[in-house]
């Protein structure tokens, strides 16, 4: 009796380890599928920040707050008055705008910083400052990178 | 001695399936478990994906204005049927959008934007009618965006509306009322939407919205009551912040030479009124800052 009894427990021991390796198998399996999505969730949302940050760079050039009155150029002398308003909301998805002149001076006019960024993406703009030259107003004109850094 | 052995035997038999049924319970309990987890994550993911392309998808909307007068019209197909609700918070501004699957035990998600005006109704389905219109005020303060899901029509609008209704081309606004689409009124009365367009006011849900100009117009037929005035309040703010730097804009040209009194004393009316959101004040002053901006020294 008790040699039968000893191989019903060993028979009842056997499948507990069965099934407790099916259960880790199952539990590794689940950690390395979840891995894989955080990372796919990972380079999905960088993708989009990449998208959304091409799209407002343009947007930013096209600023009113900084819009020449006739040109298609920033206003220099409203670029730099910019930062003194609370105007985070348009940079929304950015973590640094600004205007790094290129000609005729190398300033740096910063419109927005809420940080460093990893990523900077620019472009070629006119930059314009309205002036009295011999009493006569026009814009002088410079060449600028606008940089959006995500 | 034997009978007994057998009888345990069985019995060990009998509880290694009790055991393994359990175990089994509880193996499925958990697959459950997770696979319904995960399908609730990944509807969620599905519309933090979708809200975030959509708000990238609005971008060109809101930056046309700058380029062209013209208004950007377009139809956007939704990669599954949705629901979009749209919210708006003036004092921490911006607006929200709630995206939601059409489907089961799918959740809501939120996300906040913040440069954009986006005049819209609570949204459902998968095509969705998407145009802009610049308010100049009295320049471009910024892109209105409409987003339109229902069907409108346009009884007695004036020419000037009309062309452009013509000109956006296929769109859910048209000039021939058939079953089903609102009716949007000017100047005859007891239709869904009434605009009264010489006074500026829409009449709609028993309220009456003012407007200045054919993108608030649009703005107050459109979207919901309460959308509209939020974001009118929103674009009040930012036009106080734009007649701000067009002050001191003045003012620079002014020491300079600049003939900038009349532009100025109007410009700080024009904030004050943005200020106050009083958009009867805000149109005159808009008109006045606009014939008095000096053509030698344009401060805008």
């Amino acid at each position: 009796m008790m040699k039968i009894n000893g191989r019903g427990q060993l028979r009842i021991q056997e499948m507990a380890f069965v099934l407790l390796a099916v259960v880790l198998l199952g539990f590794i399996a689940f950690i390395f599928y979840a891995k894989f999505q955080s990372e796919g969730i990972r380079s999905s949302s960088e993708q989009i920040k990449e998208r959304d940050a091409l799209s407002l760079r343009d947007k930013i050039a096209a600023l009113p707050e900084i819009k020449c009155s006739e040109k298609l150029c920033i206003d220099r002398d409203k670029a730099v008055m910019l930062k003194d308003y609370n105007l985070k909301g348009m940079f929304q998805g950015l973590t640094e705008a600004k205007i790094v002149e290129l000609y005729p001076s190398n300033e740096t006019i910063v419109l927005y910083s809420g940080g460093k960024g990893n990523v900077t993406y620019s472009t070629f703009v006119n930059l314009c400052e309205q002036k009295s030259l011999g009493g006569i107003f026009a814009y002088d004109c410079g060449l600028a990178l606008l940089e959006v850094s995500i | 001695m034997l009978k007994k052995a057998r009888i345990n035997g069985r019995g060990q038999t009998e509880y290694s399936w009790i055991f393994s049924l359990i175990i089994g319970a509880v193996i499925i309990f958990f697959a459950i478990y997770f696979a319904t987890k995960y399908v609730g994550t990944s509807t969620v993911q599905s519309s933090a994906e979708i809200a975030r392309n959509f708000d990238i998808l609005l971008n060109p909307f809101a930056s046309i204005g700058s380029i062209t007068t013209l208004s950007l019209s377009k139809e956007v197909t939704m990669p599954a049927d949705m629901l979009l609700n749209f919210t708006c918070n003036a004092a921490g501004d911006y607006d929200n959008l709630a995206v939601k699957l059409d489907a089961k035990n799918a959740d809501w998600f939120n996300y906040k934007i913040s440069n954009k005006y986006i005049f819209s109704e609570n949204l459902h389905g998968r095509n969705y009618w998407v145009f802009s219109k610049s308010l100049y005020m009295p320049w471009r303060v910024d892109d209105m965006i409409y987003i339109v899901s229902d069907k409108y029509c346009f009884v007695g609008a004036p020419d000037s509306v009309m062309k452009e209704i013509r000109d956006m081309g296929d769109s859910q606004v048209s000039l021939n009322c058939s079953t089903g689409s609102k009716r949007v009124c000017f100047g005859i009365q007891n239709c869904d939407i009434n605009v009264n367009y010489g006074q500026g006011t829409v009449r709609k849900n028993r309220e009456t919205l003012t407007f200045s100009g054919d993108a608030m117009m649009y703005g107050a037929i459109f979207s919901d009551n309460s959308v509209y005035k939020c974001n009118i309040q929103r674009l009040m703010k930012r036009l106080a912040v734009q007649s701000d730097i067009n002050i001191k804009i003045a003012d620079k040209l002014g020491f300079e030479g600049c003939q900038t009194t009349a532009v100025r004393k109007g410009l700080i009316s024009l904030k004050s009124a943005a200020e106050s959101n009083n958009l009867l004040n805000v149109r005159d002053f808009a008109k006045e800052v606009g014939n008095s901006n000096p053509a030698e020294c344009p401060i805008f």
